[in-house]
């Protein structure tokens, strides 16, 4: 082999060598986001909370849902039914609720959930849970005088008030960044991944959710769960 | 036109290799293993984390899987018992969090259970009863654990026989006016004469027969796993000192707190650099990284944040950058709205 053919199978060699070094180090899994806006209804027959079946009964199935968008921000409202909503204000009042302390609560938890917590300034302390997790009461108007009440009891007898009337509709709603991912396990097949919050390099958000196409309807559904407050649900496109 | 061809073919060459050196460069920094958390509230850091959005910063499993460049996986569940457990190890990838796929890849799994077994079987009613001498309720529920973790141990080697298996003892988080224990119990044991002191004797005693489960597995199946024990380091912190100790906990008076998950995580990184897993000096160059972030976005306008930040870099272990982060910033209110 002439000297110059030498030279150019060592360079094609190594840069063979090279390019699949480069390939293995490469991380297959790729991040992207919906091309179109998503919006998926929460089905009530598919909610559930603390295992309570009548839990479905309560969600507005119109108002809650997830919605993705192309800019890769993302919702996920649950919406109380307007008509439950009058019911627990009910229900509230009824004396198994009212002089319910909620002092230790706040005392142990509120005010590490959220440094800064102040039940004397709702509107505050609400904006720092927004900022923080991205997680704000959906319909609360803080200035309005029964939501003013509420905390005003809470804040100086750590209570509820006998006389409160919930707002209608109510409900908590979620934004964040989301990613989706496309992932396979050699064990069990292949799954798509909605990243619901900001993640880190190797990690994972907390809300992890599984979007499927429905074989019979061929719309795309997401799957929601968080074992710790045993709450799922499946949200679809209409 | 030889010299020619072999001058860009070289060139060529050269291109290739600085490309694939920065395509190697950037994934040296991707994930290098995985690590796979299970249990409870401890590990799942839900209840734990102040404010709960930095929960990415302050949690053990993300110290691990962050400053040591791991995929990281937490797949606890908060109130979950020894049973329940068993029951997630057994069940099927039915979506994305492929809990049972992520098991069976993992380089390393770390556990931390068994205290639920404890505390979500009415742990006021036993400590009154142990303070009073009946152990009868409480060595039942210890025997129901011994089998449950057994079983724990046995599945996780049956999924993945390969990983690196620790288990994280349960540290004593009893202390002077601790909530943990409800104040009619506290009242009834207090009636026997006895005070805090007695009672957190009575919590590491408890504490070390339910922690024996872990230790007694392992005398009789030697190298099943290692043993990561926040209760022996969690001790050591409250006896050199005692204000130290309890601000370990969070206060519910059960969980850690930002600097107890700090602690936990100190514990296992020391397994994973003997192992192999981790090395000592780019986890901490990564670690000293999140704390400084953290100073500067959440601590950035008070007056001691400058000199935190150098201590935090001058620091040479985690327990030092740990120490430096949250004495620095004992007492300060983080700022973290975003206008």
């Amino acid at each position: 082999m002439k000297k110059t053919s030498k030279i150019i199978a060592l360079c094609l060699t190594l840069i063979l060598i090279a390019s699949v070094f480069a390939l293995f180090g490469c991380d297959n899994n790729k991040e992207y986001v919906v091309e179109e806006e998503k919006v998926f209804y929460v089905k009530v027959n598919e909610f559930d909370f603390l295992n309570l079946g009548l839990a479905a009964l309560l969600i507005d199935k119109d108002a809650s849902q997830v919605i993705l968008r192309p800019d890769g921000t993302a919702t996920l409202r649950i919406v109380i039914l307007k008509d439950v909503v009058g019911a627990l204000g009910g229900l509230i009042t009824d004396d198994i609720l009212k002089g319910l302390d909620l002092t230790p609560l706040v005392n142990q938890y509120a005010v590490n959930i959220v440094p800064g917590f102040d039940i004397n300034k709702p509107k505050e302390t609400f904006k720092l849970l927004e900022d923080s997790m991205g997680l704000k009461l959906y319909n609360v108007d803080f200035d309005d005088p029964n939501v003013k009440a509420l905390f005003d009891t809470l804040a100086g007898k750590g209570s509820i008030p006998d006389d409160f009337m919930l707002p209608a509709p109510i409900g908590i709603e979620y934004n964040c960044n989301y990613t989706m991912e496309d992932l396979v396990s050699e064990y069990t097949g292949e799954y798509t991944a909605v990243y619901m919050g900001d993640r880190n390099k190797g990690g994972e958000s907390y809300v992890v959710m599984t979007m499927e196409t429905n074989p019979e309807t061929q719309k795309d559904e997401v799957f929601f769960e968080i074992k710790f407050l045993n709450v799922t649900f499946r949200a679809v496109e209409r | 036109m030889k010299k020619l061809i072999v001058i860009l073919l070289c060139a060529v060459f050269c291109a290739t290799m600085i490309v694939s050196a920065s395509v190697v460069a950037t994934n040296s920094q991707a994930p290098s293993g995985t690590i796979v958390f299970l249990g409870d509230s401890i590990a799942e850091g839900v209840l734990g984390p102040a404010p709960l959005g930095e929960r990415e910063n302050y949690c053990y499993y993300a110290i691990l899987g962050r400053t040591n460049g791991f995929r990281y996986y937490n797949r606890s569940v908060s109130g979950h018992q020894t049973h329940q457990l068993i029951d997630l190890l057994y069940e099927e990838d039915n979506g994305a969090t492929m809990t049972a796929t992520h098991i069976k890849d993992a380089d390393v799994l770390h556990v931390s259970i068994l205290g639920n077994d404890l505390l979500q079987n009415n742990l006021g009613e036993t400590m009154l009863k142990y303070a009073q001498g009946d152990t009868v309720v409480l060595e039942q529920i210890l025997a129901q654990s011994v089998k449950n973790f057994a079983k724990i141990v046995e599945r996780l080697k049956e999924l993945n026989p390969d990983a690196l298996l620790i288990f994280q003892t349960v540290y004593n988080p009893v202390y002077n006016n601790t909530p943990i224990i409800a104040q009619d119990v506290l009242e009834q044991i207090f009636a026997l004469g006895r005070d805090y002191d007695d009672l957190r004797i009575m919590g590491a005693e408890i504490l070390t027969m339910l922690n024996s489960i872990v230790y007694d597995y392992l005398d009789e199946h030697p190298g099943a796993y290692v043993i990561a024990d926040a209760y022996k380091v969690f001790g050591e912190i409250y006896d050199a000192n005692p204000v130290k100790g309890q601000a370990l906990i969070y206060t519910d008076g059960v969980h850690p707190s930002n600097y107890g998950h700090a602690v936990l995580a100190e514990i296992t990184q020391e397994i994973l650099i003997d192992h192999g897993f981790a090395k000592e000096a780019p986890a901490i160059n990564k670690y000293k990284k999140i704390k400084i972030e953290q100073l500067e976005r959440m601590f950035g306008s008070y007056d001691a944040t400058p000199d935190t930040i150098k201590a935090v870099k001058e620091a040479t272990t985690f327990r030092e950058v740990s120490d430096a982060y949250f004495d620095g910033t004992n007492g300060l209110l983080p700022i973290y709205t975003k206008d």
